[in-house]
């Protein structure tokens, strides 16, 4: 993926460059606000991931003039700035996604995928059933099967599950997985997250061969064919 | 001196003493201008009636023959003023009256003027002094002239006085009027500088300076008590700040010292790639710790400096307790505890969900880590009076009276964060969320003898 990284702090932006390049990405670096406006209006990037404090032009300002020039490449926002009020600002601003800083390096490398998933396929958004290999799930009937044998799930693992096989493949991290399923904004200190994850995994993997839901210790989780 | 004067010219800038000045002048004048009109008024009636009155007998006189006339010009003569006549031929020669001479200036039919003239006081010898006189002169039949005159004296005498009175009556209200405004003045002026006073100190960094009331409820009590809330909370939300960085201090160092021995440790020898890969996980680890405490120190700050809540919303605290409840359903029966949840319906409270839901998974934490692996959690909502009770309840061992004393103490006196990371910490993010919401935490007893720890909201 071509990303643009829009950090006024040096040691930080290099240290993006670096950690985004290994992961295979393209990377781009602006230094301030003027500049990072004009790359991201000229250069073609598949996600922007703008820094919300910059000199000479703001995070929210890029934001907002690149959604009135009619721009739609998915920005991620970071700051330090984490209270509630804060996020929505620059959510409401234009932003798809807000990290607070400081965040961890895995992180932000799922949540740049999830973007750039989510502006390639807006087609196919809402099916009624969802597919990863024979595990099946009927949206309109909040049924799942996996090789046409029925699961039976609680409301919260059925919602939990759908996020899983929405971005079925992609690494999902656990901060993602509370501010979707759970609705909250907190890392608690257990682990709650895992415990929910065995529980989900116990009901859709136990009986069958090939295990679908896999932990990336440390990173997150992933449902998928391949381990 | 200098500084008297200086304290005069001050006196005079001062609102007060302007508006007393001015109200002093403008009553001062209205007053005169009153007094003036009426002296006038009285003045032209007086002579009205006096010009009236000569009129009459002049023409009275005119109307009789001679001889009469001067007969009773000689009487009214031995019987002195305050009339007095003068009868003379048409040349202008005394003929008759107590009336001396022709006043000077006065014209035959004309109007009453006002003239001097010497007259003959009944009893006493030769002339007397010019006395001011009211005359009117008229032209007999048989050519002579007859002058009606009356002593003005008295009038003027009264006019005078009156005058006199006036101008007494103006320089008493004007003073009095200036010494009202001076005094009220240089009251205004000492409750003001007490306030200033106050405010310097302050501004010199006192804050706990506070402007003293007169205990009258007047506009400056009034205004001390505003001025004194603001500064209460101005106080109140520089000592959490002060706080925040004792805490930052006290919480965050001991760790930071931890991650720098390990990291120079680590450095002191050459090492194996897998020791720097356990040690930078290591690392990772702490930090990550660190960010934890730091998160929670800013936001009890924040809590504590009144800035958090900044829109508070309505909210249901069921449908805010219920997901993080399922949070910690699944690992709590994957340890094999018994996990029940009971949340009463419809009870809403004003303000912000995710802090609300923050404080509920920190008891919980705290309840999975400190009551014991097998003992039994309840999630508990319910009405109180007017209230809501959002409790976490354990079946673990419990806390001591004394220690359930001094962690509730510790939180009311602000000294929140000053505990050990991960325990205390969390229960002081809870005590700070509930404050913010107009609540309290509440730790007790559970009747199966473990702890209850409850945050008791006031119902919206």
């Amino acid at each position: 993926m071509k990303l643009l990284v829009v950090e006024d702090d040096a040691a930080a932006a290099s240290y993006l460059r670096q950690g985004l390049t290994e992961a295979g990405h393209t990377v781009d670096v602006a230094h301030d606000g003027e500049a990072g406006l004009h790359l991201a209006l000229e250069g073609n990037y598949d996600v922007l991931i703008l820094d919300r404090m910059l000199p000479r032009r703001d995070g929210l300002a890029i934001v907002r003039m690149l959604r009135a020039d009619g721009k739609r490449t998915p920005v991620l926002l970071i700051s330090a700035l984490g209270q509630v009020d804060q996020r929505v600002e620059g959510l409401r601003a234009g932003g798809d996604d807000y990290l607070v800083k400081p965040y961890a390096f895995s992180e932000l490398l799922a949540r740049i995928e999830a973007l750039a998933r989510r502006a390639q396929a807006p087609a196919d958004d809402n099916p009624a059933v969802l597919r990863v290999a024979d595990l099946e799930l009927d949206l309109e009937r909040r049924r799942v099967t996996r090789a046409g044998r029925l699961i039976r799930l609680q409301p919260r693992e059925l919602r939990l599950l759908e996020y899983l096989m929405r971005r079925a493949g992609r690494v999902v991290t656990r901060t993602m997985l509370l501010e979707q399923v759970w609705d909250l904004h907190f890392d608690p200190q257990t682990n709650v997250v895992d415990s929910q994850i065995s529980r989900l995994r116990a009901k859709i993997d136990r009986d069958f061969d090939r295990p679908l839901l896999h932990t990336l210790r440390g990173i997150g989780y992933r449902l998928g064919d391949e381990a | 001196m200098r500084a008297r004067l200086a304290h005069w010219r001050q006196l005079l800038r001062t609102t007060a003493i302007r508006l007393a000045l001015r109200y002093a002048v403008l009553q001062t004048l209205l007053l005169a201008a009153a007094l003036a009109l009426t002296l006038g008024l009285a003045h032209r009636y007086v002579a009205g009636q006096i010009e009236t009155s000569l009129d009459n007998e002049a023409a009275a006189l005119a109307a009789l023959p001679m001889p009469a006339l001067m007969r009773r010009l000689e009487a009214s003569a031995e019987a002195g003023g305050p009339r007095y006549y003068l009868l003379t031929d048409a040349q202008g020669r005394y003929l008759a009256g107590g009336l001396l001479a022709w006043p000077k200036g006065l014209r035959v039919d004309g109007r009453m003027q006002r003239v001097a003239g010497r007259v003959r006081e009944a009893g006493e010898p030769g002339e007397s002094e010019e006395l001011p006189l009211q005359a009117r002169a008229v032209r007999h039949a048989s050519g002579a002239r007859l002058v009606v005159a009356q002593s003005a004296e008295a009038a003027e005498a009264l006019r005078d006085d009156v005058l006199a009175a006036a101008i007494g009556v103006l320089a008493l209200t004007g003073t009095f009027s200036l010494l009202l405004g001076f005094t009220l003045g240089r009251q205004w002026l000492a409750r003001i500088a007490a306030i200033n006073r106050t405010a310097g100190a302050i501004a010199a960094g006192d804050l706990t300076q506070r402007l003293a009331a007169s205990g009258r409820g007047d506009e400056f009590d009034l205004l001390a008590s505003h001025l004194n809330d603001m500064l209460a909370r101005i106080e109140a939300a520089v000592a959490g700040m002060r706080d925040v960085s004792d805490n930052v201090a006290h919480d965050l160092r001991r760790p930071l010292a931890r991650l720098k021995t390990r990291i120079e440790v680590l450095l002191e020898a050459p090492r194996t790639n897998d020791e720097y890969r356990a040690a930078l996980a290591q690392t990772l680890a702490d930090a990550d710790e660190l960010m934890r405490t730091f998160e929670a120190l800013l936001t009890i700050a924040r809590l504590e400096a009144g800035g958090e809540i900044v829109a508070p919303r309505r909210i249901d605290l069921a449908e805010v307790a219920r997901p993080v409840a399922d949070l910690y359903a699944a690992e709590a029966e994957d340890g094999g505890r018994p996990f029940t949840v009971e949340l009463a319906a419809g009870l809403e409270v004003m303000g912000e969900p995710r802090l609300v839901a923050q404080a509920l998974a920190n008891l919980l934490d705290n309840a999975m880590k400190y009551a014991g692996a097998a003992a039994p959690i309840a999630v508990r909502l319910s009405r109180e009076g007017r209230q809501a009770r959002l409790a976490v309840i354990d079946g673990g061992p419990g806390l001591s009276d004394a220690d359930k004393q001094r962690l509730i103490q510790r939180f009311a006196r602000g000294e929140a964060a000053r505990s050990q990371p991960g325990s205390g910490l969390g229960l002081a993010l809870v005590a700070a969320v509930a404050r913010a919401h107009g609540g309290a935490l509440q730790l007790r007893d559970a009747p199966a003898g473990g702890l209850e720890a409850a945050i008791v909201l006031p119902l919206a």
